[in-house]
């Protein structure tokens, strides 16, 4: 059911017929993304997951693993503070050897690694996430889903916890407590 | 009907912001608001693919709340490599890749795993599963041989209809409708709670269609009337993360009426079925389930039967491996007087079939990129004995595009002989004297090797193409042959030949408020009657050209303003010979010209709890799709309420 539109868009529709769909690209109003949202997302759960006190880097590494779905979405952030923080984004397409990191997203690709990947990390401070059906059974501290055309996210309590992250009930409240792993 | 968005976010978002603008002001919000923000997902603009190696078209949810469609077939009209036509009020002929009439016997049709066809003459009786739309999920319609998966009959192609959970149908919804030729329909469905983790669902749906001076053949005009009503249930239950229980039952009774001329023609079709599925999946690519069902239809003054149905499936990977392997196991008995409209009797009339099958399959992960499949099904029947129907598969998926599919395939399907090619003696027909034709217990299997070839991909940001070229070969195809006998016909393996064509599907998407779809089938038929020890009817023009050899379907699904809908569907289908094969003795020599025409469907979702839909069909006027039955334009009214 999606009947739900800004008046806008039938303005623009009505244009788009006129021009027989020539309308340039830049003009036409985006509604907000998936991608948008769940970038937003990642960084506001941050105040909310305590990370053992350990000697970390200067900088809150978030890596993200295999094919980036933010895109452009996500160089809102770079250089941003995170956690108190300067926030470092490190991109890799193969999930070997693992730079260290405190925040690690998993893209789909790694699909056939997931398993030794979150294998090798499960005793490290990093928090993981994923928007993969089912990922978060899988092991995924946190795993974005679609529900009702909303991003919602459910958290794996048994896998932060053996990784030594505290996360706080507020965000635990929103989410979809999963178990497994 | 979820029609929240408390704070008006995606429309204040969706201003003229850049996109650096407009996660500036997403990182103001809470994640409260974040989570209640409807978004445009990039993957949920695809269409879901539930076997991306095959040539498959999935009609969404989306699909069918544009079409305004009320009966299953119109749902089906704009999928590529597909053959809808109508015959009469709620009877259709449809079929994947050709040999499309009537009686079309080389599909599998499936309502959420429940096979519907019937072994009567391994088609469907359509009219006996009529479904409101709003019941339904989504159609995935998988072209070619299928029968190595996904179980008998599926030669050319399966049709699988996924009903909707009882969780995503929850409350109380009525749908009222009227129209020209529909004149009364409703539909009632509750969804409540069972329990914490049960969800049950309740259906009633009810139907009446009339139309006068209906043209059935060359001199029989009739009018005609038809009712059905049904009752449903569907309980969806999950005992934990990775167990659940699916369980479905309904009642129904299809009663059709043609008062007129030779003899006044009534079909009383009544019927009930239990289903019972459980589905395990665990986490480490471990899945297995389990199904059961009865099924009991009956026709008065005709037939009856019961269909008792076990089958289990176990999907588990290993390494580089994907192994399936299943069996399953049917029981028929039945009590057949006569058939298809009084125009057979059998012999004997009471029957017990019994088919068993046994099936494996492996996909081996090569590289990457690269992937083989491997597949082998075993069927046992009471007929043919042993049956094997092997398939093999190559696709490839670079990892750097993986919306990007090509993918090669052969693959052997079996048309074991229906009851109809065994047992069933055509009646004299009114007119002059014609031969009577016999059915055969000595039939053999049919059989086809198909050759496929698949291309699918994502262009640019906005358009998905999805492509297939196929090559079947027939072999052992049913003609008919002098019997010795005078004035009668038997049926026999006796054709052969081969099938060719290609299918195109491209989709435009650049927003989700505006969508087109088109769709092109082309069609080649080949065969030839094969020469036998006695004479044999020459057919084979009649199997040839009793498909269209060109299709094209555009649809637009346009969403104008809040609340709005507006979708048109213009289609073209080539020149048909009529195809009352199920007379095979006399066919009509009768060719039904090419068409065009439009339908139309708006729909305004005037609050949450209240829509109008009107739906306008064939507004083009009239035309004929297979047989004498012709559309004419007509509209139609609904109203839709939730509670």
């Amino acid at each position: 059911m999606s009947r739900r539109l800004g008046r806008r868009r039938w303005l623009v529709s009505c244009c788009l017929l006129l021009l027989g769909g020539a309308w340039p690209d830049s003009l036409v109003a985006q509604p907000v993304t998936d991608a948008e949202i769940k970038a937003t997302l990642l960084f506001k759960f941050v105040p909310f997951v305590r990370w053992p006190k350990q000697p970390r880097g200067e900088a809150f590494t978030f890596l993200i693993v295999g094919d980036d779905p933010f895109g452009e979405a996500l160089d809102h952030y770079q250089e941003q503070m995170v956690g108190g923080r300067p926030l470092k984004i490190v991109r890799i397409s193969e999930p070997t050897a693992l730079p260290d990191c405190d925040m690690l997203y998993i893209s789909r690709s790694v699909d056939p690694e997931l398993e030794t990947l979150l294998a090798d990390i499960r005793h490290k401070p990093v928090l993981t996430v994923s928007d993969q059906p089912g990922w978060g059974q899988r092991g995924v501290m946190i795993n974005f889903y679609e529900s009702d055309e909303t991003v919602r996210f459910e958290i794996n309590t048994v896998t932060s916890r053996a990784a030594g992250l505290k996360i706080g009930a507020q965000l635990l409240k929103l989410s979809r407590i999963v178990k497994g792993r | 009907m979820a029609l929240l968005d408390p704070v008006g976010f995606s429309f204040f978002l969706t201003l003229w912001l850049t996109q650096s603008q407009r996660m500036d002001r997403l990182a103001q919000l809470s994640i409260e608001e974040l989570i209640s923000i409807k978004v445009v997902s990039a993957e949920k603009s695809e269409r879901p693919l539930s076997e991306s190696l095959t040539a498959v078209y999935v009609v969404t949810r989306e699909d069918i709340e544009h079409s305004g469609g009320t009966q299953l077939a119109e749902l089906l009209r704009f999928v590529p490599g597909l053959q809808t036509a109508r015959v009469s009020l709620n009877i259709w002929a449809i079929s994947i890749r050709g040999f499309n009439e009537l009686h079309a016997d080389k599909l599998l049709v499936l309502i959420d795993g429940r096979p519907i066809y019937n072994h009567l003459f391994s088609g469907v009786f359509w009219p006996m599963f009529e479904m409101s739309s709003d019941e339904i999920e989504r159609i995935e319609v998988i072209r070619g041989p299928g029968s190595t998966l996904w179980g008998a009959n599926a030669v050319n192609g399966i049709i699988n209809i996924i009903t909707r959970q009882a969780g995503d149908t929850q409350g109380l919804y009525v749908g009222l409708s009227h129209g020209d030729q529909e004149t009364a329909g409703g539909d009632v469905r509750y969804g409540f709670k069972l329990g914490p983790s049960t969800q049950a669902r309740l259906n009633l749906g009810f139907v009446e269609r009339d139309q006068a001076d209906v043209r059935f053949g060359p001199r029989l005009v009739s009018d005609e009337h038809m009712q059905d009503r049904r009752l449903g249930i569907r309980v969806d239950h999950q005992f934990n993360q990775n167990l659940r229980l699916l369980a479905k039952g309904d009642v129904f009774e299809n009663l059709s009426r043609r008062p007129q001329a030779p003899n006044e023609l009534d079909i009383d079709d009544r019927g009930h079925h239990i289903f019972l599925r459980l589905d395990q999946d665990t986490q480490s690519g471990l899945k297995r389930s389990a199904q059961f069902f009865v099924d009991s239809v009956s026709r008065e003054g005709e037939f009856r039967w019961h269909v008792y149905d076990f089958d289990f499936k176990e999907q588990r990977t290993q390494g580089k491996h994907q192994w399936v392997w299943g069996l399953g196991f049917r029981q028929i008995d039945d009590h057949v007087t006569r058939g298809l409209a009084g125009g057979f009797t059998f012999m004997p009339e009471r029957n017990t079939e019994k088919v068993g099958n046994l099936f494996v399959q492996d996909r081996l992960q090569l590289n990457a990129a690269w992937s083989f499949t491997f597949g082998l099904k075993w069927e046992h029947n009471d007929y043919t004995d042993s049956e094997f129907q092997p398939s093999l598969r190559l696709h490839y998926s670079p990892p750097s595009n993986p919306d990007l599919h090509l993918w090669a395939a052969t693959s052997r399907a079996v048309h074991v002989p229906s009851r109809l090619e065994r047992d069933a003696l055509s009646q004299g027909l009114p007119g002059p004297p014609a031969p009577r034709v016999a059915g055969n217990p000595d039939l053999d299997s049919a059989f086809v090797t198909a050759y496929e070839l698949g291309f699918r991909t994502r262009l640019g940001a906005s358009w998905w193409l999805d492509t297939a070229l196929f090559f079947n070969d027939y072999d052992r195809q049913v003609a008919f042959e002098e019997s010795g006998r005078p004035g009668t016909l038997l049926r026999v393996n006796g054709m052969a030949g081969h099938t060719r064509g290609a299918e195109l599907a491209l989709e435009w998407r650049r927003y989700k408020w505006w969508r087109l779809a088109a769709a092109t089938t082309f069609l080649d038929a080949d065969l030839a009657v094969t020469a036998g020890e006695r004479p044999r009817v020459p057919l084979a023009e009649f199997y040839e050209d009793q498909s269209p050899d060109r299709q094209f379907n555009l649809r637009n699904q346009w969403l104008p303003a809040p609340g709005f809908s507006v979708s048109a569907h213009w289609r073209y289908v080539g020149a048909v010979r009529e195809a009352a094969l199920a007379n095979p003795a006399r066919p009509p020599r009768v060719w039904v010209p090419s068409y065009n025409n439009l339908d139309l469907h708006a729909a305004w979702q005037i609050s949450e709890a209240f829509s109008l839909e009107v739906a306008g069909r064939d507004l083009f006027g009239e035309h004929r799709e297979i047989g004498f039955y012709q559309h004419e334009a007509q509209y139609h009214l609904e109203l839709k309420f939730w509670f």
